[in-house]
């Protein structure tokens, strides 16, 4: 277990990493969210041993890493573009590890290999590859000597749209198939949400929340959080009041009650509104917009004002026209009062 | 037809300048050892060429360059790691500093040598004075420099990540040198390197004041075969010989330089907090600093030592010619002459570096054109390696007729220091104009810029700076030039370091002290170029 206790790194004293608390239990996969410029690629750095740290304490199974340098420590990091050795093979830059201990090195090379789905470009030199299957051949470079902890700096976000999808779910897969203990950072919520378990959200070098995935996800801790994990909108007041009072069988859902004295928002995602015939809301379509699944509108909806909201591919919502909306209740998160 | 056009356009001034005053001064050289008394007969250059003395003077100018230059980056290696990539205090000024050595004249660094290493020196115990040893420490005080630029500059813009990612993997220190950085610096050092043994095996000045008649190399052999002993056929075999290895070394060198990649990351590397590790390169970089420091100290020490004991009258005394009228003008003449020449030198080899830099970084469209224009790149780097001395006699033999009659010309000596000092002014400005990406100028065309327009905006505020390093580099470069210029100044119109070298030819403490003080004058107005050089930043200058 990688343990993090009030760690702060400083740049020429201005704080990058501000008095950090983590843990990333054994065989778990954290992934660190934020907005560029945070200090998360710092934090991600200062656990690698490539940083200095101005206070806090490292350790890893409850032994300081501190004062290790980097290739004493036993993590692995794997950077945003891979940084593969450009020099050297595909497979060279796999068995890299392995050579340096003197290990044998061509089976193990030729398992990785096809464990990332590169069977045959043993022999290739890295300037021939394409982004995802440098970031590939990365990956298996990092699992090669089977890290007591992987590290992965926005493994994902200098890939395509596509095959960043893909490759998330592929690196998933991998993590959990080796039972690698794993650290990542990155700034998009949806590479967190398809490669993480626990997820750690980061603000001006500081931690604001952190837990299981999907408890973060459904409580987000305040306004820019919400924003950042995907909320289109963060409702306040009356605004909030209306649509909580929208939710079918009020009493009861899990949200519940009217926004009181503790709370301070309700952030809703961009899908939290259904058009319904039977809809409690009321409103007046601003926009509509077709995507391949279903339709997006924008409503300018009584007592709510401005809110996204969704309607089947085929209804037929033009601007202007009235339109009456459900609400969605998993969908929607209150953000409480601080 | 319009590129082949500008191409040519371009070249032209360059080519005819290299033309006239390069080629056709070498190749008469050549030609008097391949047909003497007009009849070709290459038996002449072999019968020379197997002379046993011949055989001893090749072999130890492979040798000691060979050995100065591994040396030289043996010990570069260290101290360009230090001076580009640990946060040491005061840097800027040691870069600076180890810059000095290369743009002193040859002629002062002899002296300096002879005065560290000579009988009464503080050194003198050691017993190296005209030993062999003595000129290799001699060639690796003025080229440590070269490797400290080229590989600092190299190292300086590395991408740290790759070191990173293998110290992350677990590769130690000592392991990511081997696996990871030296392979990416492995370009340029092999290019300093080759640069570096070119200087050695060239080096006349240095070998000249330090080697005596004991220790001879191909180069001063060629300046003794033709001043003492009238030998042009044996001096022309020798030059010959030099040409051939160097235009093979160049072409290795160019081979091997290390290209900007467009798709390498030329960020520079934040310079790192020093660590308890980095001791090793620390004490080497001392080291360093003061074998270069030591000769000149000793030289400015020795400048203000008289037989009266300290005073200053030997700097006094530079207004007068020297004892037993060693001199025909004073040695502040020769300091005004020397300037001017050194201005003139610097326009001319400012124009034309800059018209051969901007004709072979232009992105070729056909093979065709980027087999000329690697050509003329490579064709613009000869100066760099031919010897000064087969220079500046090939200019006494074949300018001094009509018609082209120069040898009384005052632009004479300026055009040959122009000539020594193209190379480095081309190979400061290339790397800047080829990093520049050809889709800022095509954008600024597509907004209506004309090719002049777009030069003006896109090309001229990013070379403006290395100009002027260049321009700084160029003018310590002439103001120190030796070989060339010992050649082709006139007696009444000496520059500085021939002035210097008259000065140790002439018996008397005076005329040695006065040597001794124009030293430092020079020294000092050179480091003084330098060091505005310096503050340019430009990464490029002096390294090659």
């Amino acid at each position: 277990m990688l343990t993090l206790t009030d760690v702060s790194v400083a740049y020429d004293g201005v704080v990058a990493v501000d008095d950090v608390t983590l843990e990333v239990p054994d065989g778990s996969v954290l992934a660190v969210l934020g907005p560029s410029g945070c200090g998360k690629s710092t934090l991600l750095r200062a656990v690698a041993g490539l940083e200095p740290l101005a206070a806090g304490t490292i350790a890893f199974d409850g032994q300081g890493v501190d004062r290790l340098p980097t290739h004493k420590r036993g993590f692995a990091l794997m950077f945003q573009d891979g940084q593969l050795f450009a020099h050297m093979s595909v497979a060279r830059n796999v068995g890299y590890a392995l050579r340096l201990r003197r290990r044998p090195s061509s089976g193990r090379v030729a398992e990785l290999l096809a464990l990332v789905g590169l069977e045959g470009y043993a022999d290739r030199l890295p300037a021939t590859l394409s982004g995802g299957e440098r970031q590939r051949v990365a990956l298996a470079r990092a699992l090669a000597v089977e890290p007591r902890l992987l590290l992965l700096d926005e493994p994902l976000s200098a890939l395509d749209a596509g095959l960043r999808e893909r490759l998330a779910v592929d690196l998933r897969e991998i993590l959990h198939a080796a039972g690698t203990t794993a650290l990542m950072v990155t700034h998009d919520h949806e590479e967190a949400f398809q490669v993480a378990d626990r997820l750690a959200v980061m603000q001006a070098g500081r931690v604001v929340q952190s837990g299981p995935i999907g408890d973060v996800w459904a409580a987000p801790v305040d306004t820019e959080t919400a924003l950042f994990l995907g909320y289109a909108r963060v409702l306040t007041g009356a605004a909030a009041a209306t649509v909580l009072a929208a939710i079918p069988g009020q009493a009861d859902a899990a949200p519940a009650g009217p926004p009181a004295d503790d709370v301070a928002g309700l952030a809703v995602r961009r899908s939290a509104l259904v058009a319904d015939e039977q809809g409690p809301l009321v409103g007046t379509d601003e926009s509509a917009r077709a995507t391949p699944a279903l339709l997006r509108l924008v409503a300018e909806v009584d007592g709510v004002g401005l809110v996204d909201a969704i309607a089947p591919r085929g209804s037929h919502c033009g601007p202007g026209e009235s339109v009456r909306l459900r609400v969605d209740p998993t969908r929607i998160a209150l953000i409480p009062r601080i | 037809m319009r590129r082949w056009l500008t191409l040519a356009l371009l070249a032209t001034g360059p080519v005819l300048v290299v033309g006239v005053f390069f080629v056709l001064p070498v190749s008469g050289m050549v030609a008097r050892g391949l047909w003497p008394d007009g009849v070709f007969d290459p038996g002449g250059v072999i019968e020379v060429l197997t002379r046993p003395r011949v055989a001893r003077v090749a072999w130890f100018t492979v040798w000691s360059a060979g050995l100065a230059t591994a040396v030289a980056v043996l010990l570069g290696l260290p101290v360009a790691f230090v001076l580009h990539r640990l946060a040491l205090p005061g840097r800027r000024l040691l870069r600076a500093a180890l810059l000095v050595p290369f743009v002193l004249p040859t002629v002062v660094v002899g002296v300096a040598f002879r005065l560290l290493l000579g009988e009464a020196g503080p050194l003198g115990f050691l017993a190296l004075d005209g030993t062999p040893v003595a000129i290799v420490a001699g060639l690796v005080f003025f080229n440590v420099a070269v490797v400290i630029r080229a590989v600092g500059a190299a190292w300086e813009s590395l991408d740290a990540r790759p070191a990173e990612a293998a110290a992350a993997l677990g590769a130690t220190p000592v392991q990511v040198w081997w696996t990871v950085t030296l392979p990416a610096l492995r370009p340029a050092i092999v290019s300093a390197a080759s640069v570096v043994f070119l200087f050695c095996a060239t080096a006349f000045g240095i070998v000249l004041t330090l080697g005596g008649v004991r220790y001879a190399t191909v180069e001063t052999e060629i300046y003794l075969l033709t001043t003492t002993l009238f030998d042009l056929p044996a001096a022309a075999a020798l030059s010959v010989l030099q040409l051939v290895v160097v235009v093979a070394l160049l072409g290795l060198a160019a081979r091997l330089r290390a290209t900007p990649d467009a798709t390498a990351n030329r960020s520079t590397a934040r310079p790192r907090q020093i660590r308890s590790g980095d001791a090793p390169a620390l004490v080497v970089t001392a080291l360093v600093l003061i074998m270069v420091a030591a000769p000149i100290a000793s030289l400015v020490l020795g400048s203000f030592h008289t037989d009266a004991g300290w005073s200053t009258a030997n700097y006094r005394a530079l207004s007068g010619v020297g004892s037993n009228d060693a001199l025909l003008v004073p040695v502040t003449d020769a300091l005004l002459t020397s300037v001017r020449t050194a201005v003139d030198a610097t326009w001319m080899a400012l124009s034309m570096g800059l018209a051969v830099a901007v004709l072979v970084t232009r992105r070729s469209q056909t093979r065709a054109e980027r087999r000329v224009r690697g050509l003329l790149d490579g064709f613009f780097m000869l100066p760099l390696g031919v010897s000064a001395v087969t220079l500046g006699f090939g200019f006494l033999i074949t300018l001094d007729h009509p018609p082209l009659n120069l040898r009384d010309s005052p632009l004479l000596v300026p055009i040959a220091q122009a000539l020594v000092a193209l190379p480095l002014v081309v190979r400061t400005l290339v790397p800047v104009l080829a990093g520049i990406d050809d889709r800022q100028r095509q954008a600024a065309a597509s907004l209506g810029a004309s090719p002049w327009r777009a030069l003006l905006s896109v090309d001229l505020p990013v070379v403006f700076k290395p100009l002027l390093a260049a321009s700084g580099f160029a003018f310590a470069a002439s103001l120190g030039e030796f070989g060339a210029t010992s050649f082709l100044a006139r007696d009444e119109h000496p520059t500085v370091p021939v002035v210097i070298f008259r000065l140790i030819g002439h018996p008397g403490a005076l005329n040695y002290g006065m040597a001794l003080a124009a030293s430092v004058v020079l020294a000092t107005a050179t480091a003084v170029v330098m060091l505005a050089v310096e503050r340019l930043r430009v990464p490029s200058v002096g390294a090659f």
